[in-house]
């Protein structure tokens, strides 16, 4: 029971510290309160990255680290004062993880407090149509592909020919070919049906007009770096 | 509408996942945490199965021709089991009513409820609102899942760049869009929190079953608290699948430890299977069980050889049929891995060198960053005063597992092409979701070795 007594109390003093700590980092740094409660939030709770952000995870991992520092301080100081020696390597293990522990709760506690911070502050994101969400992730990757697939006439199979100045043999523009090979499926852009291409879409592609052969028709043109364009004489 | 189809997409592959454990495990039934958990899995896998063979035989794809298999199963059995009803009932009631008066209902249990409710919500919810966005979705998965989808049929994934890439994921989703009748960025991925849920339910089943409540609860606890394991509950990736059908296997496989029912190995044979339909890196895995199960063989000094050779072929037939299956459909289409450049071999005094690298990263990844929570530091104080204990055969396993893992990833770094992903530039991106497969057995091992927290007595992790 005495062991269970001193959770709660070693609880409240990390929470403490932890406060005090956060509010001193943030007095240093000269961050307003709000603005350093969101950093904190986003160091607690990110899902738009798993494991891209490691100077931050590391710093906050250290941050937790001395936390659990203190905490295996204060326990010690409660359980070990005035007792013998010979016990304490044996005790010393449960004690250090029973300060990961109450640690690892208090990580709990501010993750889950994050996560839901982030569905309220995301929360008019989420109203939209699956089409404004893409709009604002990736805007005219996905646009312009969409629109050429309603420009593009019915009742062909299209395999179409990707002009574009990107890179796409290296990230970012890799990526960039992978979606907009997906978003306009079910024309090929990946020419993954073996299909000979009747039809060309540019993708900023600098003068695009003057890049189409000559036996297509431009049946769309946004601007001079996009266009679509079709063969009448291929299949 | 859109949404009572795809829920009944995935209703059916539970219900039908749900009749076979029923009648697999008539007698002894399974706890409802397990039976709900392997039940969705075995749908899925079955669905996998069911649409690679319609696919080798061009049959075109449409809901009717793929969901005719389920209905023929719960016809099938749903008459079968109608006399047996009665008196499995009544067995099932008696062991709920029993459970329910040994539930100690504390602040801590109501709590850890809360959390683990709210983190479902929180996965089901993101999955649903954040539309396909991941690389690897876009490149392969759910263009593969599209391409399925529109062309109703497989013909055209052999041009693919990574054609021999395995293809329950794709399935999935495309069997998700063609009951829904249209593709939906967003509905198409409901599919990972299904999985994710099943999965927390297994493994809640494992824990409870062999230690209590709450030790079930902490270990759910833990394992969701793992940021990369939430992260790939919500995101159009093959991990979460891998790793539920590894963890499925081997807690399968604990079980039959435990009762020795054959019928708990020929579904773990099932999960194996799955397991190498679901990514490249399954096979390997499935040949750790293998391992771990002839391991276990043959420490047990009570069971004859012929049982022995009996039970390792219940195991190993199911996933090598399965395995074989594809196997056939790679061989027959040229597109097996072994001609993917980042499977090339690379052996020499030069490659050793990367030893260093990678174990680097592997520490960085484990301790250095969120993707784990506490886990890893957890296991390693849990390992104090090891020596001093009696192991028991599940817990050994789990750290044979666990380092042949570790020893799987040490030889992709070291002697194969893929070493930029493990130990270089790329290793963000690679070497998290092959910690993200073995995972689960970390907490397993943190929650077992720390029995003594739980009320449980110490007879021996």
């Amino acid at each position: 029971m005495k062991r269970i007594s001193l959770f709660p109390l070693a609880l409240i003093v990390a929470e403490v510290c932890l406060i005090g700590m956060l509010a001193g980092f943030f007095y240093i740094k000269k961050i307003p309160f709000d603005q350093g409660l969101n950093l904190f939030l986003s160091f607690i709770f990110n899902p738009d990255t798993d494991f891209r952000l490691f100077q931050t995870l590391t710093l906050r991992y250290i941050f937790f680290a001395g936390m659990g520092l203190v905490f295996l301080f204060i326990l010690f100081i409660c359980r070990f004062a005035g007792k013998r020696i010979r016990n304490a390597p044996e005790k010393m293990v449960d004690k250090a993880l029973m300060a990961v522990v109450c640690v690892y709760l208090l990580t709990l506690f501010f993750q889950t407090f994050g996560q839901m911070h982030y569905l309220l502050i995301r929360r008019p994101v989420f109203r939209l149509t699956t089409a404004q969400k893409y709009s604002l992730m990736v805007g005219p990757i996905f646009h312009y592909p969409i629109m050429a697939r309603q420009i593009l006439p019915q009742g062909r199979r299209y395999t179409c020919q990707l002009m574009t100045d990107i890179d796409t043999y290296r990230d970012p523009g890799m990526l960039k070919h992978r979606m907009l090979s997906y978003f306009l499926y079910p024309v090929d852009l990946r020419q993954i049906r073996r299909e000979p291409v009747n039809c060309v879409f540019a993708f900023q592609k600098e003068d695009a007009v003057h890049c189409v052969p000559g036996n297509y028709e431009i049946i769309k043109q946004w601007d001079d770096r996009h266009l679509l364009a079709v063969s009448h004489t291929l299949p | 509408m859109t949404s009572f189809n795809v829920f009944y997409s995935m209703l059916l592959l539970l219900y039908c996942g749900h009749l076979i454990l029923k009648k697999a495990f008539r007698e002894e039934p399974l706890p409802w945490s397990l039976h709900v958990g392997l039940a969705f899995g075995l749908g899925i896998g079955i669905l996998s199965q069911w649409m690679l063979i319609l696919g080798m035989a061009a049959i075109p794809y449409n809901s009717l021709v793929i969901s005719s298999l389920f209905i023929a199963i719960i016809i099938g059995l749903q008459f079968g089991q109608q006399e047996r009803e009665k008196t499995s009932l009544r067995n099932s009631r008696d062991i709920n009513q029993k459970s329910r008066a040994e539930l100690p209902i504390t602040a801590f249990l109501w709590i850890a409820f809360a959390y683990v409710a709210f983190n479902i919500f929180l996965v089901f919810w993101l999955s649903l609102n954040i539309p396909i966005s991941e690389w690897d979705a876009f490149a392969t998965i759910s263009f593969k899942a599209k391409v399925i989808f529109y062309e109703r049929s497989i013909t055209y994934l052999r041009y693919f760049p990574h054609a021999s890439y395995p293809l329950l994921t794709p399935f999935s989703q495309a069997w998700v869009a063609f009951n829904e009748g249209r593709w939906d960025d967003q509905w198409i991925k409901v599919i990972f929190p299904c999985v994710y849920t099943a999965f927390l339910c297994i493994f809640y089943g494992f824990l409870k079953q062999y230690l209590n409540l709450r030790a079930a609860l902490v270990g759910i606890v833990l394992i969701i608290s793992s940021r990369l394991f939430t992260y790939y509950g919500y995101v159009a990736y093959r991990d979460l699948l891998t790793a539920y059908y590894e963890c499925g296997a081997i807690i399968l496989l604990f079980l039959w430890l435990r009762q020795h029912n054959s019928r708990y190995l020929f579904m773990a044979g099932l999960f194996g299977g799955f397991l190498t339909f679901t990514k490249v890196e399954g096979q390997a895995y499935w040949g750790f069980m293998l391992l771990m199960l002839a391991a276990m063989l043959a420490y047990d000094k009570g069971l004859a050889l012929r049982k022995k050779v009996k039970s390792f072929a219940a195991f190993a037939l199911p996933g090598f049929i399965i395995w074989l299956n594809f196997f056939i459909y790679k061989i027959s289409l040229g597109i097996h891995e072994i001609h993917d450049p980042r499977a090339r071999i690379e052996i020499g005094w030069q490659t050793l060198a990367r030893l260093g690298p990678t174990a680097g990263k592997i520490l960085i990844d484990l301790f250095l960053t969120d993707n784990w929570s506490f886990v890893w530091l957890l296991l390693i104080l849990s390992l104090a005063g090891i020596r001093r204990r009696r192991l028991r055969i599940e817990t050994k396993c789990l750290f044979l597992i666990l380092g042949l893992h570790f020893l799987w990833i040490i030889f992709l770094s070291t002697c194969t092409a893929s070493y930029q992903w493990f130990g270089g530039h790329l290793w963000p991106y690679g070497l998290p979701r092959l910690h993200l497969h073995f995972f689960p057995f970390a907490v397993a091992l943190v929650v077992l070795l720390n029995r003594r927290f739980f009320g449980i007595d110490h007879s021996g992790p």
